[in-house]
């Protein structure tokens, strides 16, 4: 360790920070739509059903995110997220 | 679903591609290039600090173009480069800035100073700041995309306009490593072969990690939009 | 209020401009425009007097507060006056600003200038003149209150050029922006937030400038910040110019 090491390891963690915190940011809005996407398509697919009943489930698996959204994986999956999702009902 | 294969797959290849050069070029800051003489390691910091200042430059400066091409052809994917690219413009810029005053704390004995290089980095930020509250405070989404692109010009204008300030009025203690004074770059550390190297593997990474981030902000924003839609079709069926 | 009536002026009284706006040059008949509609506003606030009062007491508060914040003593004064000239400007500036195109729209005579067959940037120069006389009038009356309390000299020739050329990149931006965020929800909040970052540049020059005027100092120390002030007006200027119809558009 040289001089003014613990000043280049704050700058370099400060970095860190903020560009994990750009790539974060983006992967978990897109983690967020998926699972709306995913919560509209099911409430398209019951909607000739009793959409109350429909809209109850779609609360109950929104409250558990992985199964709402089955072999998703964020960015790398980001240019067909929403076709994944949108076929994640039909798959449960 | 809109994008091509293609399309997908270069996007995948160019992100696989930037982590696999930013894992290198912070093997080469750390391990390639020694510590400078004076300014000992801390000196490591301004591979990230100039890299980061490219990738916001860039990022603000495709905002810019986006602005005059919307205002041109009135195509809203314009409107969505140019919000994108501001917004992790201002997160390099924000690495720029936090990363300076690291380096400043140890070298000039103080985290700020209000010389003109930190002057103009700082105006460019509220800028562009300003800019994002422009847009959440604008509701019809016609005239958010107008003002946001005319905006984003203006706010160019007076970016260059402090640049400027720097060339007319050089009594910044700022170290000068880009720009008109190439030749000899002033500063207390020399750019030895090693430092050059490393310095422009780093460009080079931040500027792929720039297109990649803002290239995947698209693509959020443009599901976003799918979704919301889709919804509407949805809710309006119901 | 009686800007409205200013809009619809009697018929006896349209009659005569309008005949001349046909009969002369295109050029002459722009600046026409441009006249009538500086004026227009300029003689709404000769009758109420609305903007002009709060301007003039929000600058004598302002300077106040300066003082009895900062407990100047000569030395300090000298140095700081140019700041506290500015800052001031900027803040009563910003009033008139975001009133200037706010009371039109509110009074719905903002689509009756749009609808006029003027140009769209002729509407523009005639608000961004009549916000510069009244900035102008704010910083005249600011210069002498400061070289009263201040017994500082600020009206000198050279420092009024300054404040001129400040003035200018100040109103122009400023009406370019207002006209913006008239539409916005918080509109009193975003202008200044969006006015700031780009006014700055002109600011600190102006300050810069005109401190080195004040110092007495020689003129490779001010000429700079002069030619500064100029060059940004004419980039502003041109700016506004080009990006004004894209914001009015309806």
């Amino acid at each position: 360790m040289g001089k003014y090491a613990e000043y280049m390891i704050l700058g370099y963690s400060a970095m860190a920070v903020i560009l994990g915190g750009m790539i974060a940011w983006i992967y978990l809005r897109y983690r967020a739509l998926q699972r709306e996407a995913a919560l509209i398509e099911q409430m398209a697919a019951e909607e000739g059903q009793d959409w109350v009943h429909a809209a109850v489930g779609a609360t109950e698996s929104e409250a558990l995110p992985g199964e709402a959204t089955p072999g998703v994986s964020g960015m790398a999956a980001s240019g067909t997220g929403a076709d994944r999702a949108r076929s994640a009902p039909h798959e449960t | 679903m809109a994008y091509s294969e293609k399309r997908t797959k270069i996007l995948m290849g160019l992100t696989y591609a930037a982590a696999v050069l930013f894992v290198l070029a912070m093997l080469m800051n750390f391990f390639y290039v020694g510590p400078e003489r004076q300014q000992g390691e801390a000196q490591r910091i301004f591979y990230v600090h100039l890299s980061s200042f490219l990738g916001s430059f860039l990022a603000f400066g495709a905002a810019v173009v986006a602005g005059i091409a919307y205002l041109r052809s009135r195509n809203p994917k314009w409107d969505t480069l140019g919000h994108s690219a501001v917004e992790i413009g201002l997160g390099f810029s924000t690495i720029t800035i936090v990363t300076g005053m690291a380096w400043a704390r140890p070298i000039w004995n103080t985290w700020w100073t209000w010389d003109p290089r930190l002057t103009s980095v700082t105006i460019m930020w509220l800028a562009y700041a300003a800019y994002m509250m422009l847009r959440t405070g604008i509701e019809d989404p016609e005239r958010r995309r107008r003002f946001a692109a005319v905006y984003a010009i203006v706010a160019f204008a007076s970016v260059l306009y402090t640049i400027i300030i720097i060339r007319v009025r050089p009594d910044t203690i700022h170290p000068v490593v880009a720009g008109p004074t190439q030749a000899e770059p002033e500063g207390s550390f020399e750019v030895s072969g090693r430092i050059r190297d490393t310095l422009f593997f780093n460009m080079f990474t931040f500027t792929v990690i720039t297109v990649v981030l803002v290239w995947h902000r698209i693509r959020l924003e443009n599901f976003s939009e799918r979704v919301a839609r889709r919804k509407m079709e949805v809710l309006a069926d119901l | 209020m009686s800007a409205q009536g200013e809009t619809t002026p009697t018929t006896a009284e349209a009659a005569v401009p309008v005949r001349r706006v046909k009969v002369r040059r295109p050029v002459t008949a722009y600046w026409h425009a441009v006249a009538a509609i500086a004026w227009k506003d300029v003689r709404a606030e000769i009758r109420s007097r609305e903007l002009i009062n709060s301007m003039l007491l929000f600058t004598l508060m302002t300077v106040m507060i300066f003082s009895l914040a900062l407990e100047l003593d000569s030395n300090a004064r000298q140095t700081t006056v140019t700041g506290v000239l500015w800052v001031t400007i900027v803040f009563a500036g910003l009033l008139g600003l975001s009133r200037s195109l706010a009371s039109e729209k509110d009074k719905g005579s903002l689509d009756g200038l749009l609808l006029a067959p003027i140009a769209r940037s002729a509407l523009f120069f005639g608000k961004m003149i009549g916000n510069l006389l009244f900035v102008l009038v704010i910083a005249l009356v600011l210069m002498v209150l400061l070289t009263v309390l201040f017994n500082i000299t600020l009206l000198r020739p050279l420092l009024l050029l300054l404040v001129v050329l400040g003035s200018i990149g100040f109103t122009t931006i400023g009406t370019l922006l207002s006209s913006m965020s008239v539409h916005a929800r918080s509109r009193e909040t975003l202008l200044p937030i969006l006015l700031m970052p780009v006014v700055l540049p002109i600011v600190i020059s102006a300050v810069r400038g005109s401190t080195a005027v004040l110092n007495e100092m020689p003129s490779q120390d001010w000429l700079p910040w002069v030619q500064l002030l100029f060059m940004a007006d004419v980039i502003y200027i041109a700016a506004s110019y080009a990006l004004f119809d894209y914001v009015v558009e309806e």
